[in-house]
């Protein structure tokens, strides 16, 4: 079972993007913030990591920047999601070594769920 | 040779007491000097006349008529000198009528021979036998010389200015002719035995003549040390070079003329004429610049004056610099205690610019009135009393020079008094009268410097002033639009946020994961799922408008795989034609090749132009298509909808334009902002976009997309 982080504060859109993975048969663990989720990624080792920007205390950049400074962490495919979708966001975001930038409001769940299933390793 | 010079002297005594005459006949001073030159005149003809007599009668009855000619000289001389240089004759009446008495009592005495019993020439000198009454005409000269003399010294003590001037002539002259006459007929006669310039001496009372005359007839006198010096140099020169020729003559002429030759003879007087012709100049300009340091000091020489101020006003252009430049140098040069430039515009004045005043001078309002209405030049000493004269004396001026040039007047020069108390000359007054328009000249160009200048300051802060303003403003309008862009991020984030949960809550039950849900259910929760779809379209222009107006709309461009695009927009709106029972399918499009993009806003403008379709059609579907024409893919949007007429076409493309659609119009709903924006992004990506439309058929939108080479 391949295991996906979500490293988002909203309980609810955590709630929505499990409740489908689950039933796809994918393992999901969920961070409230932050540090919490730098934790979970070096124990947990996700296959692929979903992470918020707009997050208190530490922000998705912050934390984009040691995850890929990480040994564990450095391939992990990394979806950066926000609502905030500035040109300049994104274009940091991949510079800092995201995988994709997605605007939340965009993707149903369902499109999510795709995108998460492309990035996968095979 | 004594005819001739007692008929020369005759005739310029007479020619000098008409001519001073005609200058003024109703003034007491000229009629006087008249007079008395006049009768002077006649004592060297009736002086001739008597020496050379045959016989004693004859030189009696000429000796007569001499002392008729003498006899008012002495009392005119005095009456002459206490009038001086008044035209009036306000001499005590009763002295005047004493004075007469006498003179015609002499005058009786004389011919009545009580005067001179007899006269007789003896080897060309008279021998007179005095009579009775000798001592009466003796006194009355000797009285009227004496007094005169007194009345003159007088005057001269007491006097300043012009009428000093005057004086110095007056004395000058009388001095030197009888100076040279006592000379020439006593001294070198009884001391030297020297007779040789008797027969002259009448000419030497002609120097008195001629010099007092000038002194009365002229206003501006020159300098009488300058007449000195200059009758004393070219004395020595004329008489230097007489002497020199004179002994390099006979020297040479006593070495080569052994046998005398004319040859010879003319060229040594042309060697010695050459030489003197040569060596003329450098001793005359030695010579007047010796008399001058010793008789004529303060002298300046107008030409450096000139010079040196024409030099301070071509130097510069600052008003203060030039007035006070010309100030210091005339002033020390022609050596005067203080003097001021007034300078006016428009016949009042706006400045003052001085030197040597303690205080600097003001004027009331009806001085400057005064002194402007004068139009020449004035100096005091010239002046007649009155108004002008009283304006001068209470501001202690001696010279008022206007400055004018091209009819305009920039001001008047005001000189004080000569340090020395001397009267301005007529060389000083003439070079200020040549100066006079050059420094008209320099105000005025100053003047209009300064204008310039201050017209430059005003200038320039007014520029630095707008420019200051407008930087403000850049600043505000910046600082305005970063907060607008901030806020519109800020904004649309937060409306995104809840509409994501919404979207994902909706999906989630309407894709079963929640449970079942009931038919009825799925209608209104289809219908809230697109109608939030439809907001966050909303948020998503409203974001991209405020970047484009914004001019900041940026572009991630890479290659676009427009088949899998179109593939994936598809897939996602199918929901949402199924609704109202439309198809929406993908055309033949073989293998598509990458085109240049920008892929999230591609999408968007798929996104756009689909959703329009699904609006404006009620029934059959929506095509997409793509194929490559030149180097482009042109993408395309087909529907089966109601069509648009081609006056609502041109109106599409702009902002929050919404084409009508009757009864359907409030089934269409949009914020009119998709195809400007679209149209925005097409054309950023150096694409194209249009359609065609056929009312009642349907219409197809088109873009076109850069191929990757």
């Amino acid at each position: 079972m391949a295991k996906i982080l979500f490293i988002e504060d909203d309980p609810l859109l955590v709630k929505i993007y499990s409740t489908r993975l689950s039933a796809d048969g994918f393992e999901v663990l969920s961070a409230e913030n932050g540090e919490e989720g730098l934790q979970m990624a070096e124990t947990q080792t996700p296959a692929l990591i979903v992470l918020d920007i707009m997050m208190p205390r530490l922000d998705g950049f912050s934390v984009l920047e040691k995850l890929r400074a990480s040994e564990k962490t450095k391939n992990t495919p990394i979806l950066v999601y926000s609502n905030l979708g500035q040109e300049d966001e994104i274009a940091r975001a991949k510079k800092m070594g995201a995988t994709d930038f997605i605007i939340k409001a965009n993707l149903s769940p369902t499109e999510m769920i795709a995108k998460i299933k492309e990035y996968l390793p095979k | 040779m004594a005819l001739t010079i007692s008929l020369l002297t005759a005739l310029f005594s007479f020619t000098i007491a008409l001519f001073v005459y005609l200058k003024n006949t109703r003034s007491s001073t000229h009629i006087l000097f008249s007079a008395l030159i006049f009768f002077i005149g006649l004592y060297p003809i009736f002086n001739y006349l008597s020496l050379n007599s045959s016989d004693a009668e004859t030189a009696f009855f000429w000796a007569k008529f001499v002392l008729l000619s003498a006899i008012p000289a002495g009392p005119l001389f005095y009456l002459f000198v206490r009038v001086f240089p008044s035209s009036k004759f306000d001499i005590n009446k009763i002295l005047s009528w004493l004075i007469l008495l006498w003179v015609v009592l002499n005058i009786f005495l004389s011919l009545f021979g009580y005067v001179f019993l007899s006269v007789s020439i003896v080897e060309g000198a008279p021998v007179i036998v005095p009579g009775a009454a000798v001592g009466s005409f003796g006194l009355l000269q000797v009285l009227s010389i004496i007094a005169g003399s007194r009345v003159l010294v007088l005057k001269y003590r007491r006097a300043s200015g012009l009428l000093r001037r005057q004086l110095q002539y007056i004395t000058f002259g009388i001095i030197t002719s009888f100076g040279l006459t006592a000379i020439a007929t006593l001294i070198l006669p009884l001391i030297l035995g020297v007779s040789i310039f008797i027969p002259i001496s009448p000419l030497f009372l002609l120097i008195a003549g001629i010099t007092i005359a000038y002194s009365i007839v002229r206003h501006r006198l020159l300098d009488i040390r300058l007449v000195v010096a200059r009758t004393v140099s070219y004395t020595l020169l004329v008489g230097a070079f007489g002497l020199f020729y004179a002994l390099l003559f006979s020297l040479f002429s006593s070495l080569f003329f052994s046998t005398i030759t004319e040859i010879r003879t003319i060229f040594v007087s042309t060697i010695l004429a050459f030489i003197m012709a040569f060596t003329f100049q450098p001793l005359r300009r030695l010579l007047e610049s010796a008399t001058d340091k010793i008789f004529y000091k303060g002298k300046y020489d107008t030409n450096i004056l000139l010079y040196n101020l024409a030099l301070i006003m071509a130097s510069t252009l600052r008003l203060e610099e030039v007035t006070h430049g010309i100030l210091d140098e005339l002033l020390m040069q022609m050596k005067v205690n203080k003097g001021a430039f007034i300078l006016t515009e428009n016949d009042k004045i706006f400045d003052i610019k001085s030197k040597g005043y303690k205080n600097p001078p003001s004027f009331s309002e009806d001085e400057v009135k005064t002194l402007l209405g004068t139009r020449n030049t004035l100096v005091f000493d010239e002046l007649d009393e009155g108004e002008i004269k009283e304006t001068l004396r209470q501001q202690e001026l001696s010279v008022t020079l206007h400055l004018r040039t091209g009819g305009e007047q920039a001001g008047i020069l005001i000189l004080g008094s000569k340090e020395s108390g001397d009267i301005y000359s007529e060389q000083d007054i003439k070079v200020l009268e040549i100066l006079a328009p050059e420094v008209a000249v320099a105000i005025q160009n100053a003047k209009a410097y300064e204008e310039i200048r201050r017209f430059n300051i005003t200038l320039q802060e007014e520029v630095d002033r707008a420019t200051a303003d407008l930087k403000t403003a850049n600043i505000k309008l910046q600082e305005l639009d970063k907060l607008k862009d901030e806020f519109v991020s800020l904004a649309s984030h937060e409306l995104r946020s809840p509409m994501t949960v919404i979207k994902g809550s909706l999906s989630t039950i309407l894709d079963g994961y929640a449970g079942e849900t009931s038919k009825e259910a799925k209608e209104f929760l289809t219908a809230a799922y697109s109608e939030n779809d439809r907001l966050i379209r909303l948020v998503n222009n409203l974001l991209n408008i405020s970047r484009i107006e914004s001019g900041r709309l940026k572009f991630l461009v890479t290659n676009v795989d427009m088949s899998k695009l179109m593939k994936d927009v598809v897939t996602n709106l199918q929901m949402a034609t199924k609704e109202k029972s439309l198809t929406l399918t993908i055309g033949e499009t073989g293998t598509l090749p990458l085109v240049l993009g920008d892929e999230d806003k591609v999408r968007e403008v798929l996104i756009n132009l689909i959703g329009n379709a699904i609006k404006f059609t009620h029934q059959g579907g929506i095509t997409v298509s793509a194929k490559v024409e030149n180097d482009t893919l042109i993408t395309s949007v087909a529907d089966t909808g109601n069509g648009i007429a081609q006056e609502d076409q041109d109106l599409l493309f702009k902002k929050f334009s919404q084409v009508s659609r009757g009864t359907y119009s409030h089934q269409t709903g949009g914020t009119g902002l998709g195809l400007y924006i679209s149209k925005k992004i097409i054309e950023g990506l150096h694409g194209q976009i249009w359609l065609t439309s056929t009312v009642g058929k349907g219409t197809t939108f088109y873009f076109s997309l850069p191929i990757v080479k």
